[in-house]
């Protein structure tokens, strides 16, 4: 007789996965960020806006990232552009997802020609690409960081409008939601407590991912000179100006790299989540 | 007099049901139900007739495609992009064509409805207690939670789910295709409904498990005084289990009586062939016997009777005209050739 071995049943519990490998690299990097950003004033020894020393000092101990052309600490604006470029994005995320969750479901439920409607505002605004309309928009609104904003909003909510459209679309099909309008449930809670919470996780793991690209459009509009304007401490801007003296590379290498590591992790984050949402049918 | 009052008089002839309370609480009149699809108009339902009395239990039967369920989901107005025209009536009321809004308010509380899949049909991100809450809440909107609650839990202890209080709090997923079929009962009768359409509603789940929720809706029906119409395929859980049967076919209701003399003396070929698929235990059938053909396509009808193509018995005037309901021994059959159906069952039956 022979006997099968079974491997040894696992010890240890498995962490959520979006704490595993480079999910776990990312929510650490996104709250070191956020810690940075809420308590900057508090520790760094340099104002960002005023000179802290001798010009376009390269690299040293005291000055970890070298001034710049000002003599302006640039390690210190590298991470005071934290305070600017994260709001932002959030801001942009939020009220593109409710925007687009407004739209995208009353599109995908109501259907008919609110859908088509609806639907032709979103191809309208997503056959431009969305640097060139975000310039655009916010040129004609004028310069500045509140008009890049709303540019970024209007540019931003018809990704979340079309993912929940077609996630509501395959939802609403489902039998367990045409049996609860068998049984008489109001059209208003179905949507609500029926299609949404099926439909709503690709809105989500897209937003979480697309919180870099808001940072990194952020920074592109400030860097062509629409979003914040040269004194405040903002990555694009910054490296704008590094651009001007392009020898002396740590100016706009720093704002770079600040965008880079941020970038980056909510990209693992967003990736993390994707993943543990895969297994959609987990809970039918 | 109309056609279509005229064969009612006939039914009420012919129906032995509870002669108290004669008021049909659902009453189907021609009613029809097209789909426009590419390659043509599908005619799914093409005049049916049909009535649930009180306290009834009416079943259903017909191959797949023959239109039981899309006459049911039409009357409840769940067809999306269907054109449906006829008739269908609660109590007076006319459902055809009414307002989503006023349907609504009939869907579950007057007459409702459970489906065939009971794993899909419970919404899987609430546990069960909050959705049979959210249901009598949607009839009755003052309804506290709490009441709510206490309310679910007895609902799903006259379902027979032990320790309803503690299954209050699960998921869909924590129970098994049985639970959730009555579940989905419990979700139905919440808000005390005249008339419950069960959609197939045992052919999903393991055999022992179909005889027990049989018998949860015959308790219920009669505790209730609840109308059933049983939508199935399964002749034998037709014939334990209702009173009266329709048998669909093409569209149509083709033959309709009481169970005992519809099984022992059918009149049309089609029950006659359906019967026969029926596997018997007192006798040895070395080949499963079945209904020769398929079913006919709703975008092409044959002219005449649908199921000419199939039958044995057809003749020349069958393809000539659609046959309409017509008194058969005790049951009405919509066929030309009742009486030599009728003689070889003669021969035949035992």
């Amino acid at each position: 007789m022979s006997t099968i071995a079974l491997p040894a049943p696992r010890a240890r519990r498995r962490r959520p996965p979006w704490l595993r490998g480079g999910a776990l690299i990312g929510v650490i990097s996104v709250l070191v960020w956020a810690i940075v950003a809420l308590t900057l004033p508090l520790w760094t020894p340099f104002d960002p806006t005023a000179p802290a020393g001798p010009r376009l000092m390269s690299p040293s101990w005291d000055h970890l990232m070298g001034t710049d052309a000002l003599g302006r600490d640039v390690f210190t604006r590298a991470l005071w552009g934290s305070r600017t470029s994260l709001p932002i994005a959030l801001i942009v995320i939020v009220f593109s997802v409710i925007l687009g969750t407004i739209v995208g479901a009353a599109a995908g439920f109501l259907g008919g020609w609110i859908d088509a409607v609806l639907m032709r505002f979103v191809d309208i605004t997503m056959a431009f690409p969305p640097i060139l309309l975000a310039m655009a928009i916010t040129s004609s609104l004028g310069p500045g960081v509140r008009n890049a904003l709303i540019a970024m909003v209007l540019v931003w909510w018809p990704i979340y409008a079309r993912l929940l459209r077609a996630q509501v679309i395959a939802v609403r099909q489902r039998e367990y939601v045409e049996s609860a309008e068998a049984i008489g449930a109001p059209r208003f809670l179905i949507l609500r407590r029926y299609v949404l919470p099926m439909a709503y996780t690709p809105v989500l793991v897209n937003a979480t991912m697309d919180f870099g690209q808001v940072v990194l459009l952020t920074a592109s509009l400030s860097f062509i000179g629409l979003g914040a304007r040269p004194p405040s401490a903002e990555w694009g801007a910054m490296i704008t100006e590094g651009a001007v003296s392009f020898y002396d590379w740590w100016i706009a290498a720093a704002p770079g790299i600040a965008i880079i590591l941020v970038v980056l992790a909510f990209n693992f984050i967003g990736d993390a989540l994707r993943d543990s949402f895969d297994v959609k049918e987990i809970a039918r | 007099m109309t056609a279509a009052e005229a064969r009612v008089d006939r039914v009420d002839r012919v129906d032995p049901v509870d002669p108290v309370d004669r008021e049909p609480v659902l009453q189907v009149r021609d009613l029809h139900v097209t789909f426009s699809t590419g390659a043509g108009d599908a005619r799914a339902v093409r005049g049916v007739d049909l009535d649930v009395f009180p306290g009834e239990a009416l079943a259903v039967v017909g191959e797949s495609g023959s239109g039981k369920s899309v006459t049911m989901l039409a009357l409840l107005g769940l067809l999306r992009g269907a054109r449906v025209t006829g008739s269908a009536r609660y109590r007076g009321t006319e459902l055809v064509g009414m307002d989503v809004a006023r349907l609504r308010q009939i869907r579950g509380a007057k007459v409702s409805m459970i489906f065939q899949d009971p794993m899909t049909s419970l919404n899987p991100v609430l546990t069960i207690g909050k959705q049979l809450g959210l249901v009598m809440r949607a009839h009755e909107p003052g309804m506290p939670k709490r009441i709510a609650r206490a309310r679910a839990i007895e609902l799903l202890d006259q379902v027979a789910i032990s320790q309803a209080a503690r299954r209050c709090d699960s998921y869909p997923h924590e129970l098994s295709g049985g639970m959730r079929q009555r579940v989905m009962i419990a979700m139905a009768i919440a808000n005390n409904p005249e008339v419950l359409i069960a959609d197939e509603p045992t052919t999903a789940l393991d055999v022992t498990v179909q005889a027990q929720i049989m018998e949860l809706l015959r308790d219920l029906q009669h505790e209730h005084h609840l109308a059933l119409v049983l939508i199935t395929h399964d002749l034998g859980v037709v014939a334990g289990s209702t009173d009266r049967v329709a048998v669909m076919y093409a569209g149509r209701v083709v033959e309709t009586g009481a169970v005992d003399p519809l099984f022992g003396h059918p009149g049309h070929p089609y029950t006659r062939g359906l019967l026969a698929c029926l596997p018997r235990l007192d006798e040895r059938h070395d080949i499963q016997s079945s209904i020769p053909g398929i079913p006919t396509s709703p975008l092409s009808l044959p002219p005449g009777c649908p199921f000419a193509p199939r039958c044995s018995y057809a003749e020349a005037a069958c393809t000539d005209a659609e046959p309409a309901l017509a008194p058969h021994h005790q049951t009405l059959a919509a066929c030309f050739v009742t009486t030599r159906v009728a003689a070889d069952q003669e021969v035949t039956a035992p």
